[in-house]
């Protein structure tokens, strides 16, 4: 596998979309799947006015590096990318990118929503959400964690 | 004995008021057994225990693996990327 094939970026800057999806471009692509997610204005009923977002340095590039090695290979893709924004991000902006290229549409949308499932599994990637009212709370997601081999502690 | 680092991050380094701090083990002690010292300093309720993952030198392991010397032990709450 080329590893030039795959781009990994962690950073604190705003997230630019359009150089990203033209480095996924090649004669032999026919399908580029982008997916962006965004931070929004409400979660669970509150009002959000910004989130926060801290990641384990060195380790979340591995994991990130290797969740695109295994989706590269499982669908054969000719590229991917995966950016994570960390630090302050306003309601709206684009706080990750996946993004998958192949010769074939199914493949690529297969790609991208692995590599952003594996990303919430897995990255060590923690957001805080600041609500209007001042208060503000670190998010936990429950439904997910490593491997069942390396997992922490049994889930019931 | 031995000296290993621990990494801290999101709620757990806000409750501490540090990202990282040196702590001196007796050999064979394991990332589970570091991570129950701490457990009152971080009031943690045995939820959050649970669902907190270990990982050595950048690499997710189990919870009894055994620290060695210079390793860096990073506690990792329930992560929320993406």
């Amino acid at each position: 596998m080329l590893k030039s094939a795959i781009h990994i970026e962690v950073t604190d800057r705003s997230i630019e979309v359009g150089p990203h999806y033209a480095a996924m471009l090649s004669s032999g692509t026919g399908a580029v799947v982008l997916f962006s997610g965004n931070v929004r204005d409400h979660n669970e009923g509150k009002a959000v006015s910004r989130l926060y977002y801290e990641a384990y340095d060195g380790m979340v590039q591995r994991v990130l590096q290797q969740i695109a090695e295994e989706a590269v290979g499982r669908w054969r893709l000719a590229r991917m990318a995966i950016v994570q924004r960390i630090g302050w991000i306003p309601v709206g902006e684009p706080a990750v990118i996946v993004l998958a290229s192949h010769a074939h549409r199914n493949e690529a949308f297969q790609a991208a929503r692995y590599g952003i499932d594996e990303l919430k599994r897995r990255a060590p990637i923690w957001k805080k959400e600041i609500y209007t009212d001042g208060s503000e709370n670190w998010v936990a997601c429950h439904h997910h964690g490593p491997e069942p081999h390396v997992h922490g502690h049994a889930q019931q | 004995m031995i000296q290993v680092t621990l990494r801290f991050f999101a709620a757990y380094r806000e409750r501490l008021k540090t990202g990282s701090l040196p702590m001196i083990l007796t050999e064979g002690t394991t990332a589970a057994e570091c991570f129950d010292r701490l457990r009152s300093d971080l009031g943690l309720d045995a939820a959050t225990v649970r669902s907190t993952l270990f990982a050595i030198n950048q690499e997710y392991v189990k919870p009894e693996a055994v620290l060695k010397d210079g390793d860096e032990l990073a506690f990792i709450p329930p992560v929320s990327g993406g």
